[in-house]
Protein backbone atom coordinates (compact mmCIF):
# COMPACT_ATOMS: atom_id res chain seq x y z
CA UNK A 1 0.00 0.00 0.00
CA UNK A 2 2.85 2.35 0.77
CA UNK A 3 3.29 5.27 3.05
CA UNK A 4 0.26 6.55 4.90
CA UNK A 5 0.19 9.94 6.59
CA UNK A 6 -0.59 9.46 10.29
CA UNK A 7 -0.59 13.14 11.16
CA UNK A 8 1.74 15.95 12.19
CA UNK A 9 4.55 15.03 14.53
CA UNK A 10 3.38 17.78 16.86
CA UNK A 11 0.11 15.90 17.30
CA UNK A 12 1.93 13.07 19.06
CA UNK A 13 3.13 13.78 22.60
CA UNK A 14 6.71 12.84 23.33
CA UNK A 15 7.27 9.54 25.20
CA UNK A 16 3.65 8.57 24.75
CA UNK A 17 1.62 6.23 22.58
CA UNK A 18 -1.49 7.10 20.58
CA UNK A 19 -3.57 4.64 18.64
CA UNK A 20 -4.56 5.71 15.14
CA UNK A 21 -6.47 3.94 12.44
CA UNK A 22 -4.62 3.82 9.15
CA UNK A 23 -6.04 2.11 6.09
CA UNK A 24 -8.17 -0.17 8.23
CA UNK A 25 -5.32 -1.08 10.63
CA UNK A 26 -5.07 -0.11 14.28
CA UNK A 27 -1.57 1.22 14.82
CA UNK A 28 0.06 2.52 17.97
CA UNK A 29 2.39 5.45 17.29
CA UNK A 30 5.11 6.03 19.89
CA UNK A 31 7.04 9.27 19.67
CA UNK A 32 10.54 9.41 21.11
CA UNK A 33 11.87 12.85 20.39
CA UNK A 34 12.14 13.22 16.65
CA UNK A 35 11.74 9.49 16.06
CA UNK A 36 8.60 7.39 15.91
CA UNK A 37 7.69 3.72 16.11
CA UNK A 38 4.56 2.19 14.69
CA UNK A 39 3.23 -0.93 16.38
CA UNK A 40 0.45 -3.22 15.24
CA UNK A 41 -2.24 -3.36 17.89
CA UNK A 42 -2.15 -7.14 18.41
CA UNK A 43 -0.11 -8.99 21.02
CA UNK A 44 1.65 -12.10 19.69
CA UNK A 45 0.73 -13.94 22.90
CA UNK A 46 -3.05 -14.08 22.66
CA UNK A 47 -3.86 -11.22 20.27
CA UNK A 48 -4.66 -8.76 23.03
CA UNK A 49 -4.81 -4.99 22.35
CA UNK A 50 -1.15 -4.43 23.16
CA UNK A 51 -1.27 -0.74 22.23
CA UNK A 52 -3.83 -0.17 24.96
CA UNK A 53 -1.12 -1.08 27.42
CA UNK A 54 1.38 1.15 29.15
CA UNK A 55 4.75 2.53 28.15
CA UNK A 56 7.42 1.87 30.73
CA UNK A 57 11.14 2.16 31.25
CA UNK A 58 13.01 -0.87 29.92
CA UNK A 59 14.31 -2.62 33.03
CA UNK A 60 17.26 -4.96 32.94
CA UNK A 61 18.90 -7.04 35.63
CA UNK A 62 22.11 -5.59 36.98
CA UNK A 63 23.10 -8.70 38.87
CA UNK A 64 20.81 -10.87 40.92
CA UNK A 65 18.50 -8.73 43.01
CA UNK A 66 19.46 -5.50 41.26
CA UNK A 67 17.79 -3.61 38.43
CA UNK A 68 18.89 -0.96 35.99
CA UNK A 69 17.11 1.12 33.40
CA UNK A 70 18.25 0.78 29.83
CA UNK A 71 18.78 4.41 28.89
CA UNK A 72 16.82 5.65 25.92
CA UNK A 73 14.67 2.54 25.65
CA UNK A 74 10.99 2.08 26.30
CA UNK A 75 8.84 -1.01 26.51
CA UNK A 76 5.15 -1.44 25.81
CA UNK A 77 3.37 -3.74 28.25
CA UNK A 78 0.32 -5.57 27.01
CA UNK A 79 -2.65 -4.94 29.32
CA UNK A 80 -3.80 -8.56 29.23
CA UNK A 81 -0.83 -10.54 30.56
CA UNK A 82 1.97 -8.04 30.97
CA UNK A 83 4.18 -9.18 28.11
CA UNK A 84 6.65 -6.40 27.37
CA UNK A 85 8.01 -5.41 23.96
CA UNK A 86 10.81 -3.02 23.16
CA UNK A 87 9.32 -0.09 21.34
CA UNK A 88 12.41 0.31 19.19
CA UNK A 89 12.54 -3.26 17.88
CA UNK A 90 9.26 -4.92 18.80
CA UNK A 91 11.11 -7.78 20.50
CA UNK A 92 9.75 -9.38 23.65
CA UNK A 93 11.94 -8.76 26.68
CA UNK A 94 11.28 -12.25 28.08
CA UNK A 95 11.55 -14.36 24.94
CA UNK A 96 13.37 -12.96 21.93
CA UNK A 97 11.64 -15.45 19.63
CA UNK A 98 8.47 -13.43 20.12
CA UNK A 99 7.86 -9.96 18.89
CA UNK A 100 5.08 -7.52 18.21
CA UNK A 101 4.54 -6.58 14.57
CA UNK A 102 6.09 -3.25 13.65
CA UNK A 103 5.41 -1.01 10.68
CA UNK A 104 8.07 1.08 9.08
CA UNK A 105 7.66 4.66 10.30
CA UNK A 106 9.49 7.84 9.53
CA UNK A 107 9.14 11.59 9.97
CA UNK A 108 9.31 13.69 6.84
CA UNK A 109 8.75 17.42 6.73
CA UNK A 110 7.03 17.32 10.10
CA UNK A 111 4.65 14.52 9.15
CA UNK A 112 4.55 10.98 10.55
CA UNK A 113 4.50 8.48 7.70
CA UNK A 114 3.73 4.82 8.26
CA UNK A 115 4.37 2.05 5.76
CA UNK A 116 1.11 0.13 5.80
CA UNK A 117 0.85 -3.17 3.96
CA UNK A 118 4.25 -4.50 4.92
CA UNK A 119 4.71 -5.17 8.63
CA UNK A 120 7.85 -6.75 10.05
CA UNK B 1 8.40 -50.07 30.84
CA UNK B 2 12.02 -50.97 31.00
CA UNK B 3 12.55 -54.14 29.07
CA UNK B 4 15.07 -55.47 31.51
CA UNK B 5 13.37 -54.53 34.74
CA UNK B 6 16.47 -55.82 36.38
CA UNK B 7 18.87 -53.76 38.29
CA UNK B 8 22.31 -54.90 39.15
CA UNK B 9 22.42 -53.60 42.69
CA UNK B 10 26.11 -52.94 42.74
CA UNK B 11 25.80 -50.84 39.60
CA UNK B 12 23.07 -48.54 40.80
CA UNK B 13 23.46 -45.65 43.19
CA UNK B 14 20.97 -44.86 45.92
CA UNK B 15 20.86 -41.07 46.03
CA UNK B 16 18.99 -40.94 49.32
CA UNK B 17 18.61 -43.40 52.17
CA UNK B 18 17.82 -42.38 55.74
CA UNK B 19 20.06 -42.84 58.72
CA UNK B 20 18.86 -42.90 62.30
CA UNK B 21 21.14 -42.37 65.24
CA UNK B 22 21.39 -45.67 67.12
CA UNK B 23 21.35 -43.70 70.35
CA UNK B 24 21.59 -40.12 71.48
CA UNK B 25 24.50 -40.99 73.70
CA UNK B 26 26.57 -42.17 70.80
CA UNK B 27 26.24 -38.86 68.96
CA UNK B 28 26.44 -36.78 72.12
CA UNK B 29 29.87 -38.25 72.62
CA UNK B 30 31.00 -36.21 69.65
CA UNK B 31 29.96 -32.92 71.23
CA UNK B 32 32.74 -30.94 72.88
CA UNK B 33 32.86 -31.58 76.61
CA UNK B 34 31.43 -28.19 77.49
CA UNK B 35 28.47 -28.78 75.21
CA UNK B 36 27.88 -32.19 76.70
CA UNK B 37 27.62 -30.43 80.03
CA UNK B 38 25.34 -27.87 78.40
CA UNK B 39 23.05 -30.62 77.14
CA UNK B 40 23.22 -32.54 80.39
CA UNK B 41 24.24 -36.04 81.25
CA UNK B 42 21.80 -38.84 80.41
CA UNK B 43 20.63 -40.64 83.51
CA UNK B 44 21.74 -37.92 85.87
CA UNK B 45 18.14 -37.49 86.90
CA UNK B 46 15.64 -40.11 88.06
CA UNK B 47 13.94 -42.11 85.34
CA UNK B 48 16.85 -41.88 83.04
CA UNK B 49 16.40 -38.21 82.25
CA UNK B 50 18.96 -35.48 82.62
CA UNK B 51 19.85 -34.65 79.07
CA UNK B 52 18.16 -32.12 76.84
CA UNK B 53 16.93 -33.75 73.63
CA UNK B 54 19.25 -33.09 70.74
CA UNK B 55 17.13 -34.72 68.07
CA UNK B 56 13.92 -33.05 66.97
CA UNK B 57 11.40 -35.51 65.68
CA UNK B 58 8.31 -35.30 63.54
CA UNK B 59 4.99 -35.76 65.32
CA UNK B 60 3.71 -37.53 62.23
CA UNK B 61 4.25 -41.25 62.43
CA UNK B 62 3.33 -44.10 60.12
CA UNK B 63 0.69 -46.16 61.92
CA UNK B 64 1.95 -49.34 63.50
CA UNK B 65 5.59 -48.38 63.46
CA UNK B 66 6.17 -45.29 65.56
CA UNK B 67 9.58 -43.88 66.29
CA UNK B 68 9.39 -43.53 70.02
CA UNK B 69 11.84 -41.03 71.39
CA UNK B 70 12.76 -42.23 74.83
CA UNK B 71 15.23 -40.72 77.20
CA UNK B 72 18.65 -42.16 76.61
CA UNK B 73 19.97 -44.50 79.19
CA UNK B 74 22.94 -43.44 81.23
CA UNK B 75 25.18 -45.82 79.33
CA UNK B 76 24.00 -44.54 75.99
CA UNK B 77 21.96 -47.62 75.21
CA UNK B 78 19.81 -47.37 72.11
CA UNK B 79 16.91 -44.98 72.50
CA UNK B 80 14.68 -46.57 69.94
CA UNK B 81 16.29 -48.57 67.19
CA UNK B 82 19.59 -50.35 67.31
CA UNK B 83 19.97 -50.33 63.55
CA UNK B 84 20.67 -46.92 62.07
CA UNK B 85 19.03 -47.97 58.86
CA UNK B 86 15.80 -48.96 60.61
CA UNK B 87 13.47 -46.10 61.03
CA UNK B 88 9.85 -45.27 60.89
CA UNK B 89 8.49 -48.66 60.02
CA UNK B 90 10.98 -49.35 57.30
CA UNK B 91 9.25 -51.05 54.44
CA UNK B 92 10.32 -54.43 53.16
CA UNK B 93 12.95 -52.95 50.94
CA UNK B 94 15.88 -54.96 49.82
CA UNK B 95 19.08 -53.45 51.20
CA UNK B 96 20.88 -51.60 48.50
CA UNK B 97 24.17 -53.23 47.62
CA UNK B 98 25.61 -50.37 45.63
CA UNK B 99 26.87 -46.97 46.74
CA UNK B 100 24.41 -44.96 48.74
CA UNK B 101 24.13 -41.46 50.09
CA UNK B 102 22.85 -41.36 53.64
CA UNK B 103 20.71 -38.54 54.99
CA UNK B 104 20.64 -38.24 58.76
CA UNK B 105 17.08 -37.99 60.02
CA UNK B 106 18.22 -35.60 62.71
CA UNK B 107 19.77 -33.41 60.04
CA UNK B 108 16.49 -32.99 58.19
CA UNK B 109 14.94 -31.22 61.18
CA UNK B 110 17.97 -29.65 62.83
CA UNK B 111 17.37 -26.20 61.36
CA UNK B 112 14.13 -26.03 63.33
CA UNK B 113 16.00 -26.32 66.64
CA UNK B 114 15.14 -23.08 68.42
CA UNK B 115 18.59 -22.86 70.01
CA UNK B 116 20.82 -21.99 67.06
CA UNK B 117 24.04 -22.28 69.05
CA UNK B 118 23.24 -25.81 70.15
CA UNK B 119 22.10 -26.63 66.61
CA UNK B 120 25.48 -25.58 65.30
CA UNK B 121 27.22 -27.93 67.72
CA UNK B 122 24.82 -30.79 66.99
CA UNK B 123 25.52 -30.43 63.27
CA UNK B 124 29.22 -30.66 63.88
CA UNK B 125 28.80 -33.64 66.16
CA UNK B 126 26.48 -35.40 63.73
CA UNK B 127 28.93 -35.00 60.87
CA UNK B 128 31.83 -36.18 63.03
CA UNK B 129 29.79 -39.16 64.20
CA UNK B 130 28.96 -40.12 60.63
CA UNK B 131 32.50 -39.81 59.37
CA UNK B 132 33.81 -41.77 62.34
CA UNK B 133 31.18 -44.48 61.95
CA UNK B 134 32.05 -45.15 58.35
CA UNK B 135 35.76 -44.57 58.69
CA UNK B 136 36.44 -48.22 57.97
CA UNK B 137 34.19 -48.45 54.94
CA UNK B 138 36.93 -49.50 52.60
CA UNK B 139 34.54 -50.39 49.82
CA UNK B 140 33.44 -46.77 49.54
CA UNK B 141 29.80 -47.66 49.56
CA UNK B 142 28.50 -45.13 52.06
CA UNK B 143 28.45 -41.40 51.54
CA UNK B 144 26.72 -38.68 53.48
CA UNK B 145 24.89 -35.41 53.06
CA UNK B 146 26.48 -32.91 55.42
CA UNK B 147 24.22 -31.85 58.27
CA UNK B 148 24.21 -28.10 58.87
CA UNK B 149 22.47 -25.64 61.16
CA UNK B 150 20.88 -23.57 58.40
CA UNK B 151 19.43 -21.10 60.90
CA UNK B 152 22.93 -19.64 61.08
CA UNK B 153 23.88 -19.44 57.41
CA UNK B 154 27.36 -18.03 57.93
CA UNK B 155 28.28 -20.67 60.47
CA UNK B 156 26.64 -23.35 58.39
CA UNK B 157 28.93 -22.28 55.58
CA UNK B 158 31.90 -22.77 57.88
CA UNK B 159 30.74 -26.28 58.68
CA UNK B 160 30.40 -27.05 54.98
CA UNK B 161 33.96 -25.91 54.47
CA UNK B 162 35.13 -28.04 57.39
CA UNK B 163 33.60 -31.33 56.25
CA UNK B 164 33.88 -30.81 52.51
CA UNK B 165 37.50 -31.92 52.59
CA UNK B 166 36.32 -35.45 53.42
CA UNK B 167 35.47 -37.25 50.22
CA UNK B 168 32.78 -39.22 52.02
CA UNK B 169 30.65 -36.08 52.06
CA UNK B 170 28.68 -36.07 48.82
CA UNK B 171 26.24 -33.22 49.31
CA UNK B 172 24.86 -30.62 51.72
CA UNK B 173 21.51 -31.27 53.38
CA UNK B 174 18.75 -28.69 53.76
CA UNK B 175 15.48 -29.64 55.43
CA UNK B 176 13.60 -27.23 57.65
CA UNK B 177 13.12 -23.74 56.23
CA UNK B 178 14.75 -22.39 59.31
CA UNK B 179 14.36 -18.72 58.60
CA UNK B 180 10.72 -18.95 57.62
CA UNK B 181 11.69 -18.32 54.01
CA UNK B 182 12.25 -20.74 51.14
CA UNK B 183 15.80 -21.53 50.17
CA UNK B 184 16.08 -19.07 47.30
CA UNK B 185 15.89 -16.20 49.76
CA UNK B 186 19.19 -14.28 49.85
CA UNK B 187 19.55 -14.97 53.58
CA UNK B 188 20.68 -18.49 52.65
CA UNK B 189 23.31 -17.30 50.18
CA UNK B 190 26.27 -18.15 52.42
CA UNK B 191 25.16 -21.78 52.33
CA UNK B 192 24.75 -21.85 48.57
CA UNK B 193 28.03 -20.03 48.09
CA UNK B 194 29.87 -22.51 50.31
CA UNK B 195 28.34 -25.53 48.61
CA UNK B 196 29.39 -24.25 45.21
CA UNK B 197 32.84 -23.31 46.43
CA UNK B 198 33.41 -26.86 47.59
CA UNK B 199 31.79 -28.57 44.64
CA UNK B 200 28.88 -30.00 46.59
CA UNK B 201 25.26 -30.18 45.48
CA UNK B 202 22.43 -29.20 47.81
CA UNK B 203 19.94 -31.88 48.78
CA UNK B 204 16.60 -30.47 49.85
CA UNK B 205 14.56 -32.98 51.84
CA UNK B 206 10.80 -32.60 51.91
CA UNK B 207 8.97 -32.63 55.24
CA UNK B 208 11.76 -30.84 57.07
CA UNK B 209 9.10 -28.54 58.47
CA UNK B 210 7.01 -31.37 59.89
CA UNK B 211 8.48 -30.82 63.34
CA UNK B 212 6.45 -28.59 65.60
CA UNK B 213 9.42 -26.32 66.26
CA UNK B 214 9.65 -25.24 62.64
CA UNK B 215 8.82 -21.66 61.76
CA UNK B 216 7.57 -22.80 58.37
CA UNK B 217 4.66 -25.16 57.86
CA UNK B 218 5.06 -28.51 56.11
CA UNK B 219 2.17 -27.77 53.79
CA UNK B 220 0.21 -24.83 52.48
CA UNK B 221 -3.02 -23.76 54.22
CA UNK B 222 -1.76 -24.91 57.59
CA UNK B 223 -0.46 -27.91 59.41
CA UNK B 224 -2.01 -31.24 58.40
CA UNK B 225 -3.60 -33.43 61.03
CA UNK B 226 -2.25 -36.82 60.01
CA UNK B 227 0.74 -38.59 58.57
CA UNK B 228 -1.49 -39.69 55.69
CA UNK B 229 -1.89 -36.06 54.69
CA UNK B 230 1.70 -35.08 55.30
CA UNK B 231 3.13 -37.83 53.19
CA UNK B 232 1.30 -36.74 50.07
CA UNK B 233 1.67 -33.03 50.74
CA UNK B 234 5.40 -33.11 51.34
CA UNK B 235 6.06 -32.22 47.71
CA UNK B 236 4.65 -28.75 48.33
CA UNK B 237 7.77 -27.69 50.16
CA UNK B 238 9.90 -28.83 47.24
CA UNK B 239 7.76 -26.82 44.83
CA UNK B 240 8.21 -23.78 47.01
CA UNK B 241 11.96 -24.17 47.28
CA UNK B 242 12.37 -24.87 43.56
CA UNK B 243 10.39 -21.82 42.48
CA UNK B 244 12.26 -19.73 45.04
CA UNK B 245 15.69 -20.85 43.90
CA UNK B 246 14.91 -20.26 40.25
CA UNK B 247 13.11 -16.94 40.53
CA UNK B 248 15.50 -15.46 43.06
CA UNK B 249 18.35 -16.12 40.68
CA UNK B 250 20.29 -18.77 42.59
CA UNK B 251 21.23 -20.47 39.31
CA UNK B 252 21.98 -17.17 37.65
CA UNK B 253 24.33 -16.33 40.48
CA UNK B 254 25.92 -19.78 40.52
CA UNK B 255 26.17 -21.53 37.18
CA UNK B 256 27.69 -24.54 38.98
CA UNK B 257 25.00 -24.97 41.62
CA UNK B 258 23.19 -28.29 41.57
CA UNK B 259 20.16 -29.17 43.65
CA UNK B 260 18.52 -32.53 44.36
CA UNK B 261 14.90 -32.44 45.46
CA UNK B 262 14.26 -35.43 47.66
CA UNK B 263 11.16 -36.85 49.26
CA UNK B 264 8.36 -35.50 47.09
CA UNK B 265 8.73 -37.70 44.01
CA UNK B 266 8.39 -36.13 40.57
CA UNK B 267 4.85 -36.11 39.12
CA UNK B 268 4.39 -32.44 40.02
CA UNK B 269 7.53 -31.18 38.30
CA UNK B 270 6.56 -30.78 34.65
CA UNK B 271 3.31 -28.80 35.15
CA UNK B 272 5.04 -26.52 37.62
CA UNK B 273 7.77 -25.71 35.12
CA UNK B 274 5.21 -25.19 32.36
CA UNK B 275 3.43 -22.63 34.52
CA UNK B 276 6.64 -20.96 35.60
CA UNK B 277 7.66 -20.51 31.97
CA UNK B 278 4.26 -19.18 30.89
CA UNK B 279 4.05 -16.81 33.81
CA UNK B 280 7.61 -15.60 33.44
CA UNK B 281 6.90 -14.13 30.03
CA UNK B 282 4.45 -11.72 31.57
CA UNK B 283 6.24 -11.27 34.89
CA UNK B 284 9.77 -10.79 33.72
CA UNK B 285 9.68 -7.18 34.82
CA UNK B 286 9.65 -8.33 38.44
CA UNK B 287 12.68 -10.57 37.99
CA UNK B 288 14.81 -8.96 35.28
CA UNK B 289 17.95 -10.71 36.54
CA UNK B 290 16.76 -13.96 34.96
CA UNK B 291 18.21 -14.45 31.51
CA UNK B 292 16.62 -17.78 30.69
CA UNK B 293 13.29 -19.51 31.01
CA UNK B 294 12.73 -21.11 34.42
CA UNK B 295 12.55 -24.57 32.89
CA UNK B 296 15.96 -24.08 31.34
CA UNK B 297 17.44 -23.42 34.75
CA UNK B 298 15.69 -26.49 36.13
CA UNK B 299 16.90 -28.71 33.33
CA UNK B 300 20.48 -27.73 33.93
CA UNK B 301 20.64 -27.34 37.69
CA UNK B 302 17.92 -29.42 39.30
CA UNK B 303 17.54 -33.13 39.82
CA UNK B 304 14.65 -34.96 41.45
CA UNK B 305 14.84 -38.22 43.32
CA UNK B 306 12.37 -41.00 42.66
CA UNK B 307 11.58 -41.27 46.38
CA UNK B 308 8.81 -41.83 47.20
CA UNK B 309 7.65 -43.35 43.94
CA UNK B 310 4.34 -42.07 42.56
CA UNK B 311 2.96 -45.56 42.35
CA UNK B 312 -0.45 -46.60 41.12
CA UNK B 313 -2.11 -49.98 40.85
CA UNK B 314 -1.41 -49.74 37.14
CA UNK B 315 2.31 -49.29 36.96
CA UNK B 316 2.06 -48.71 33.22
CA UNK B 317 0.46 -45.34 33.89
CA UNK B 318 3.48 -44.18 35.79
CA UNK B 319 5.78 -45.44 33.07
CA UNK B 320 3.79 -43.55 30.43
CA UNK B 321 3.82 -40.39 32.49
CA UNK B 322 7.56 -40.57 32.97
CA UNK B 323 8.18 -41.15 29.30
CA UNK B 324 5.94 -38.20 28.41
CA UNK B 325 8.51 -35.90 29.94
CA UNK B 326 11.63 -36.66 27.99
CA UNK B 327 13.71 -34.41 30.20
CA UNK B 328 13.15 -36.79 33.09
CA UNK B 329 15.77 -39.08 31.70
CA UNK B 330 18.46 -36.66 32.81
CA UNK B 331 16.59 -35.26 35.79
CA UNK B 332 15.56 -38.33 37.77
CA UNK B 333 17.89 -39.95 40.27
CA UNK B 334 17.00 -43.21 41.91
CA UNK B 335 16.64 -42.97 45.67
CA UNK B 336 15.20 -45.68 47.87
CA UNK B 337 14.29 -43.57 50.89
CA UNK B 338 15.33 -46.63 52.89
CA UNK B 339 14.65 -46.24 56.56
CA UNK B 340 11.19 -44.80 56.04
CA UNK B 341 7.79 -46.42 55.68
CA UNK B 342 7.42 -45.24 52.09
CA UNK B 343 10.80 -46.47 50.90
CA UNK B 344 10.87 -47.93 47.40
CA UNK B 345 12.80 -50.91 46.18
CA UNK B 346 15.16 -50.35 43.26
CA UNK B 347 13.52 -53.14 41.30
CA UNK B 348 10.16 -51.35 41.29
CA UNK B 349 11.70 -48.07 40.22
CA UNK B 350 13.53 -49.74 37.36
CA UNK B 351 10.30 -51.37 36.15
CA UNK B 352 8.75 -47.94 35.70
CA UNK B 353 11.47 -46.59 33.48
CA UNK B 354 11.23 -46.46 29.68
CA UNK B 355 13.62 -48.59 27.73
CA UNK B 356 17.07 -47.14 27.64
CA UNK B 357 16.61 -45.01 30.76
CA UNK B 358 17.77 -47.48 33.38
CA UNK B 359 21.43 -46.63 33.49
CA UNK B 360 20.80 -42.88 33.50
CA UNK B 361 18.26 -42.88 36.30
CA UNK B 362 19.69 -45.67 38.40
CA UNK B 363 23.29 -44.53 38.24
CA UNK B 364 24.70 -41.99 35.80
CA UNK B 365 22.63 -39.00 36.90
CA UNK B 366 23.71 -39.53 40.50
CA UNK B 367 27.34 -39.87 39.48
CA UNK B 368 27.14 -36.54 37.71
CA UNK B 369 25.26 -34.85 40.54
CA UNK B 370 26.80 -36.14 43.74
CA UNK B 371 30.38 -36.14 44.74
CA UNK B 372 30.51 -39.91 44.58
Amino acid sequence: MGLVDAGALDEFADQQLRIVRLAGHEVGIVRRGEQVSAIRNACPHQSGPVCAGSLRANLAGDGVGRVAVRAGSLVLACPWHGWEFEVETGRSTSDSSYGVRMYGATVREGRVLVEIGRSR
Amino acid sequence: MSASGQVAGADSIDAGAHLQWPSFGEVMGFLPAEWQDYVGRPGSLPGGWGARPIHLDSPYQAPGAPRVVTPPAADGAPASNGDPAAGNGAADVRPHSGPKMMIQEAGIYLAAEPNPYLAREIARAANNWFLDRYLDDQEQMVYGAATIAAQLPDQAAEEIGRVATNRRIAAVLLGSASLGRPFGHPAYLPILDAAVEHGLPIVIHADGDAVLESIARPSAAGRPSTYAELRILAAQSLMTHLASLIVNGAFERHRELKVLLHGGSMAWLAPLLWRLDANYKGLRREVPWLTRLPSEYAREHVRVSTYPLDTTDEIEKLARMIKLHGDFREILCFASGAGRADATDARLVARCLPDGWTRSVMRDNAVELLRI
